[in-house]
């Protein structure tokens, strides 16, 4: 854990995980960049749009056993809606995402990124409909298929994340789909891969606590 | 602190209030005061249709909230949709949780099904007439094209009047496996039949009956048809062991008496014998008549109570010789049974009424036993015994006959011949 002052407001701003590189003052919403050894002030957040996320900064949960608990999200928005992506700190230090889409949760972290080929293809396929979809893919050993391939933006972020997510921040996102609820998402930023491999699951099996909770609910 | 559970907004066309339960899900809401279809994607809330059709009621009303699953539930949004080929019409609700996401209720003729959408990646559907789903195999019932006809609520997708859908079902009663194709995407929705009452009970609403048999309703008996021929067959079994047990009975009193000619009117009587328990009791007289006929009124008396049990045998033989051809009629034997004779002591009374009977009188043996197997019994036992069993088959097999009606894939044992072409 690292922890810094707002370079806006002086507020202390918390690096709970060391994979975390970005940060939103949860005061005073400046947007602020680790260095080395020092932080700086990007920019203002806006607030995020309201939605019914059962998930808040804090929320704790299992996932296969290990324990882990929320510590940012980003917001991602593209044509037909939008979803969150939540940064986790897990016990053993891995790269894990909470993807929060259409009541669907799935858990993955970070694996090796496919060829470049992968991104031409993938580009590609935003311009027109072509073999790209429904396509298989071996990645982190498993063989999956790709399901959709998107152009998103982010729409807001907020607590702490291991990559700069300012408003606007374009990428390319796929989704791919295995035989037994496996998933991973492969992320495609100028030119850089990033990809992501886990599984569906269900709200229950999480075990969270720390939740939001809803008047009526 | 808890957050809002509903969003509002104002309707771009109306001004009216439009809420919205599923906010950061939903991107597509009707507006119930004025039904112009909104997009709901981000705060610019943009009209998407206008609409001048009254809201309609539907069987379940939006917002209304129940337990299904042991999981409470709130209805967001409702579509109509029809089948282009067949013109059937059916109702999809979509159920929120803000825990649990979204879940599906579907009504088509009376008959309920409850729906998620499922993430798997399953090759062949929509293609295969199989599909094997957690080791089930789903098979192939209809194949068709859907039309959305209305709309009323909010969607976590891009809804409007005249979507089309391709849409394959496939069934494995009580389940249904959907899979839809549209040009963005293949949804595959795994559904369980679910009783009009459950749902009824649920919401706190009436539903109108249900007709016909639905494409994955669950049959009557469908996990016991199993068992009950299992006990079936144990039971025939098991009155097959008693009744081979039973054999030839036991003997209980054997007596002989003389009827000298001048003993007609005279009545005979056996010694006292003993039956240890109730049971059935069989006498069987010889008498050696030849060319003559002998009538015996027999009387099982219970020496306690006196009971009476009587019955009337009668013997004849006869016998001669026409042209060079032997003949014979009748018999020297006669048994008679009695059933169901409770334990206690008796004596048999035997009143003879002779025909001719010459100088020397005659000889009548009669021997008496109890529990003899009686097969007639074993077929009346086996008839009640089958009864249900093959009810139930039969049963089962015209409701399947029922359930593959409407499809192009009936199996050939229940495609009844009437096709089409």
């Amino acid at each position: 854990m690292k922890k810094f002052n707002c370079p806006s407001c002086g507020a202390e701003v918390v690096f709970n995980s060391s994979h975390s590189v970005y940060a939103v003052c949860k005061y005073c919403s400046s947007m602020i960049v680790r260095h080395d050894v020092d932080v700086e002030a990007i920019g203002t957040m806006a607030t995020l749009p309201e939605d019914m996320s059962p998930f808040q900064i804090g929320t704790e949960g299992y996932y296969q056993g290990a324990h882990f608990s929320l510590v940012g999200r980003m917001k991602m928005g593209w044509d037909d809606g939008s979803w969150n992506e939540w940064f986790m700190a897990t016990d053993d230090g891995r790269k894990g995402w909470l993807a929060e889409a259409q009541g669907f949760y799935s858990i993955c972290f970070e694996v090796d990124a496919p060829p470049p080929d992968f991104a031409v293809k993938a580009i590609q396929s935003q311009k027109k409909d072509n073999q790209f979809i429904g396509s298989s893919v071996v990645l982190d050993n498993q063989k999956l298929n790709v399901v959709d391939s998107k152009k998103a933006s982010c729409i807001g972020s907020e607590g702490e994340l291991p990559l700069a997510a300012p408003q606007g921040r374009l990428v390319v996102s796929v989704d791919l789909l295995g035989a037994n609820g496996e998933f991973a998402s492969v992320e495609i930023e100028t030119g850089k891969l990033r990809a992501y491999s886990g599984h569906y699951v269900d709200w229950k099996e999480m075990r969270c606590s720390n939740i939001r909770t809803f008047d009526g609910w | 602190m808890a957050g809002k559970s509903v969003k509002s907004f104002s309707c771009p066309a109306c001004g009216g209030i439009v809420e919205i339960r599923a906010a950061g899900h939903t991107i597509s809401a009707v507006c119930a005061h004025c039904s112009t279809l909104i997009d709901t994607a981000n705060d610019n809330f943009k009209i998407i249709k206008k609409d001048h059709e009254a809201s309609r009621i539907t069987d379940i009303p939006i917002g209304a909230k129940g337990v299904l699953d042991s999981i409470k539930w709130e209805v967001i949004g409702y579509v109509e949709k029809k089948d282009k080929s067949s013109m059937s019409y059916w109702d999809e609700y979509l159920l929120f949780n803000p825990y649990f996401g979204f879940r599906f209720l579907v009504q088509a003729d009376g008959h309920w099904n409850f729906a998620s959408v499922i993430k798997r990646h399953l090759p062949q559907a929509g293609v295969a007439s199989e599909i094997a789903l957690s080791g089930e195999s789903y098979s192939v019932y209809c194949r068709g094209l859907s039309t959305v006809e209305y709309v009323k609520g909010e969607f976590y997708w891009r809804v409007r009047k005249g979507d089309e859908d391709k849409y394959v079902d496939y069934i494995a009663p009580p389940k249904m496996l959907t899979v839809e194709k549209n040009r963005q995407e293949v949804t595959e929705t795994l559904a369980e039949y679910i009783e009009p009452e459950v749902v009824e009970k649920a919401f706190g609403i009436e539903l109108p009956t249900k007709t016909g048999v639905a494409p994955n309703q669950p049959a009557p008996f469908h996990d016991k048809l199993g068992s009950i021929w299992k006990i079936t067959i144990l039971s025939i079994f098991v009155g097959l062991v008693i009744q081979w047990n039973m054999g030839s009975g036991t003997m209980v009193n054997s007596t002989h008496i003389h009827i000298a000619h001048t003993e007609r009117d005279k009545t005979f009587s056996t010694p006292v014998f003993n039956l240890p328990n109730s049971s059935n009791l069989f006498a069987r007289s010889m008498v050696p008549v030849s060319n003559d006929w002998m009538e015996l009124d027999l009387s099982l008396v219970n020496e306690e109570t006196n009971k009476a049990y009587g019955t009337r045998q009668v013997i004849e033989y006869y016998s001669g010789n026409d042209e060079g051809e032997y003949w014979s009629e009748g018999g020297q034997v006669e048994e008679s049974s009695f059933s169901a004779v409770p334990a206690g002591n008796y004596r048999m009374l035997i009143d003879p009424s002779p025909g001719k009977m010459g100088d020397n009188g005659m000889d009548v043996s009669l021997e008496i036993k109890r529990n003899v197997a009686v097969w007639s019994n074993f077929w009346i036992i086996f008839f009640f015994i089958i009864v249900f069993p093959l009810y139930a088959f039969l049963y089962r097999w015209y409701f399947e006959n029922k359930r593959w009606e409407n499809s192009d894939y009936a199996p050939a044992i229940y495609s009844s011949g009437e096709s089409d072409d």
